[in-house]
């Protein structure tokens, strides 16, 4: 028998949208899941529409919406139209996971709540995940990625000391952090229902997932009433820092923890005790190109990197593609395009990619099947406008 | 065993073993899930033990909050792994173990004797992932790194920082953190996939690119539009897109009526209602256009108009009012304004992580509720090697039996 993906068998009905839903999706997506994003043409992904787009003036060209939707189905159900929550119900009787990123009122103004999907289906692991969580007083707030970092605290950590914070400069916490706990919370969730035979309902705050994996600064207010700000020295550490190269704008990342490694560089700088490492470690690197800097540095024991631009990560000869990082898929709108692959190699799993993106409802004509719709239902449903 | 388990700890009864220095926010996914989970530490103790922050002025190796926030619940073994004893009984502790966390490159496994070849001989089922910070192979495989390493190489310290200053990176070890969510993702696909697999996996996880996950959309603003994404500092995407100075101190706003982004007309309004001078003529067909937003004069003049309405009023009511109007404005919070905050804490999510001697230490809970299989936190972590000897024993019994 050959190896199957892992998660084959388990299907997913999406209605995550824009950044840490569509990624979480993936995930499972792109280890076997059959994940079908729900959207419709008067709704669809605002993702779809973000740039880079390649300049088509169509929904099927954004470089952001394509990253994120790899190995998905996408059918086209317009929720606001009567018949859809039955169809959506329909398919939620042969699914495994539902999955929703909206803010709590609109599963509820869709009929399709947990108890409501439950009531159908008693197995379904149902997730949502708004910015703020299903209660409190920030639940019906929305948000994105930079504004769940400003509220839990990291986008303020992300600067210089006298000038105004720059948080990462992306829309982190939907890229990993919180991606990633709805991820581990689905997977636990199946492994329960292994088990139990039970679903469950998995609800997550963004702003909560996201300070689980950035608790530090919290912790020392709770326990000292210490206020964090960007630019302290990490303890354990000599020097830590982005050093400047030869060249225009380029930068090696050095970081030294006190003894052996500190020790390492001073002989390499051939710094005495007394002199002032940053300094000399600053003068050495402008004369050296990023590239050789890293290299010195690293020969010598001590962990730095260049401070890779776009350009740099993509490279043909670099480390990434090297270990076949980055993917090309052919997409029916953009072409053959870039994308960023899976951090991992399995050494019994493939990781490449199956199929890009999908096409706006691009997989209607699987709806009878998902959804057990006879043919004459689902024209009539058509005809309707609930399917388009 | 459908219908069988009455039990509601969603991961009761795996075993997870983890051989990491700083990874353990990895294994702490799994304990808070009710998973069996044991630090395997060096004599002197993992690295964690001694990383901050740390209660008060303390710098010992029971002092540290971070170390308390990562391994209560779970178990500790130290071990000499220059001894064959040890190494012996690691081996024993791998062949009943179903998924393994390491830091280290398998070549330095090897010579131990406990590379994942040579234990999945004994253990076939045994999922064994590993981060490092450039994966096992390739060109990079032996270079040191850390979590400005990796975010140097995997991309993100270029778009972090000021137009005119060096690369940054913000504090909170987030390649770090990422890294250790991600392992523990990949180790739960691996541990669900045996039957379809038809058995356990090595799993090479790198840092390097588990960052470049996090660079969004650079690499395609390149490959689709020749357009290098870089640090901007405090300038903001396009008008309405990014931080602004008020009161007290800065909010971001995310207003756009096309692209990414949500209610530009609805923050005019607003503008306008508020009495702000020049805002009508943000009115205009032409600001609804992404590309004329983006261009520097516009920038300056909705900045203009939107700090003379922002300088008056305060981060909070700024975010309360703007979301009672379904704008994605938010507050830039600092550690003490989150800990305080109202909606978290009438959320309860703050909760005892941990303690030390004594004293009982808070911090973030729950990223996830699991309404049958609620998350939680152990009490407290193990002191070094608290369970070496039951260990230990119960590993001499099996060999007895």
């Amino acid at each position: 028998m050959s190896a199957q993906a892992p998660l084959t068998g388990i299907r997913v009905i999406d209605f995550t949208w824009v950044g840490a839903g569509p990624f979480t999706t993936k995930i499972l997506a792109d280890f076997g899941a059959e994940v079908i994003k729900i959207e419709s043409r008067t709704r669809p992904d605002q993702l779809r529409r973000a740039e880079p787009l390649v300049g088509r003036r169509s929904l099927e060209e954004s470089g952001y919406f394509a990253v994120r939707n790899t190995n998905k189905k996408s059918v086209s159900i317009d929720m606001k139209a009567p018949g859809a929550r039955e169809v959506i119900l329909d398919m939620a009787r042969h699914a495994d996971v539902m999955a929703n990123s909206f803010s709590p009122k609109a599963m509820k103004k869709f009929g399709l709540e947990y108890a409501d999907v439950a009531a159908v289906n008693p197995r379904i692991v149902f997730l949502s995940m708004p910015m703020a969580g299903a209660v409190g007083p920030y639940r019906d707030y929305i948000g994105y990625g930079m504004s769940i970092a400003g509220i839990a605290g990291m986008f303020g950590l992300g600067g210089a000391p006298g000038h105004a914070p720059v948080g990462t400069g992306t829309n982190f916490p939907d890229h990993l952090p919180n991606p990633l706990h709805a991820a581990f919370a689905v997977l636990a969730a199946l492994a329960w229902r292994r088990r139990s035979g039970k679903g469950q309902e998995i609800s997550i705050s963004q702003i909560e997932s996201t300070m689980a994996a950035f608790p530090d600064a919290v912790l020392d207010y709770a326990a000292n009433g210490r206020v964090a700000a960007p630019g302290k020295a990490k303890h354990g550490y000599a020097l830590r820092g982005t050093f400047p190269c030869a060249g225009d704008d380029r930068w090696c990342a050095v970081a030294v923890k006190a003894g052996a490694p500190l020790e390492a560089l001073r002989k390499l700088l051939g710094a005495g005790p007394t002199s002032d490492i940053g300094e000399a470690l600053a003068a050495w690197t402008r004369s050296h190109a990023a590239e050789d800097a890293e290299r010195l540095l690293q020969n010598a024991g001590i962990a730095a990197s260049v401070v890779a631009r776009p350009a740099d990560l993509i490279r043909d000869d670099g480390h990434l593609n090297a270990r076949g990082f980055w993917q090309h898929l052919d997409h029916p709108v953009m072409g053959r395009t870039l994308y960023h692959g899976i951090a991992a190699k399995f050494s019994r799993t493939p990781t490449a990619y199956r199929t890009c993106a999908p096409l706006l409802g691009q997989h209607n004509d699987e709806l009878p099947a998902l959804a057990g719709l006879s043919a004459g239902r689902y024209e009539a449903l058509a005809a309707q406008g609930v399917i388009k | 065993m459908i219908g069988g388990t009455t039990d509601n700890k969603a991961l009761a009864g795996l075993r997870v073993l983890d051989l990491t220095q700083s990874l353990g926010y990895a294994s702490k996914l799994f304990a808070d899930l009710g998973a069996d989970v044991t630090m395997v530490e060096p004599p002197g103790g993992i690295e964690a033990r001694r990383e901050g922050p740390f209660l008060g002025d303390r710098r010992d190796d029971n002092a540290s909050l971070h170390f308390q926030y990562l391994s209560a619940g779970k178990k500790s073994v130290v071990l000499d792994l220059s001894e064959e004893h040890d190494r012996a009984l690691l081996r024993g502790m791998l062949r009943n173990a179903d998924i393994v966390l390491d830091d280290r490159l398998q070549s330095a496994r090897k010579a131990d004797g406990i590379a994942y070849e040579q234990v999945s001989e004994l253990n076939p089922d045994i999922v064994w992932c590993s981060v490092t910070p450039f994966g096992q192979s390739g060109p990079r495989a032996q270079d040191a790194g850390d979590d400005m390493v990796a975010m140097a190489a995997g991309g993100m310290a270029w778009l972090t920082g000021y137009a005119d200053r060096g690369p940054l990176v913000v504090e909170g070890e987030l390649a770090v953190y990422s890294s250790a969510q991600y392992a523990a993702v990949m180790s739960m696909i691996a541990y669900l996939g045996r039957e379809a697999v038809g058995g356990g996996q090595f799993i090479d996880v790198s840092m390097q690119e588990i960052v470049a996950l996090g660079t969004e959309t650079a690499p395609q603003f390149l490959t689709l539009k020749g357009i290098e994404r870089r640090r901007l500092g405090e300038d903001e995407r396009q008008a309405g897109i990014g931080i602004y100075p008020c009161k007290d101190g800065y909010v971001l706003l995310y207003a756009a009526d096309s692209g990414l982004g949500t209610g530009w007309s609805d923050v005019v309004a607003w503008l306008r209602e508020s009495g702000v001078p020049d805002a009508a003529s943000l009115s205009e067909p032409e600001w609804f256009d992404n590309a004329f937003k983006a261009k520097s004069e516009n920038k300056a003049k909705f900045r203009v108009i939107f700090t003379a309405f922002a300088a008056t009023r305060g981060k909070q009511e700024l975010f309360e009012q703007g979301q009672a109007r379904h704008i994605a404005i938010a507050p830039i919070n600092d550690s003490r304004e989150v800990f305080n905050d109202a909606h978290l804490n009438a959320c309860g999510f703050f909760t005892r992580i941990g303690e030390i001697d004594g004293t009982e230490l808070r911090g973030p809970g729950a990223p996830y509720h699991l309404s049958q299989t609620p998350w939680a936190a152990g009490l407290r972590a193990p002191r070094l090697g608290e369970q070496t000897e039951a260990i230990r024993m119960a590993l001499a019994d099996e060999a007895m039996a």
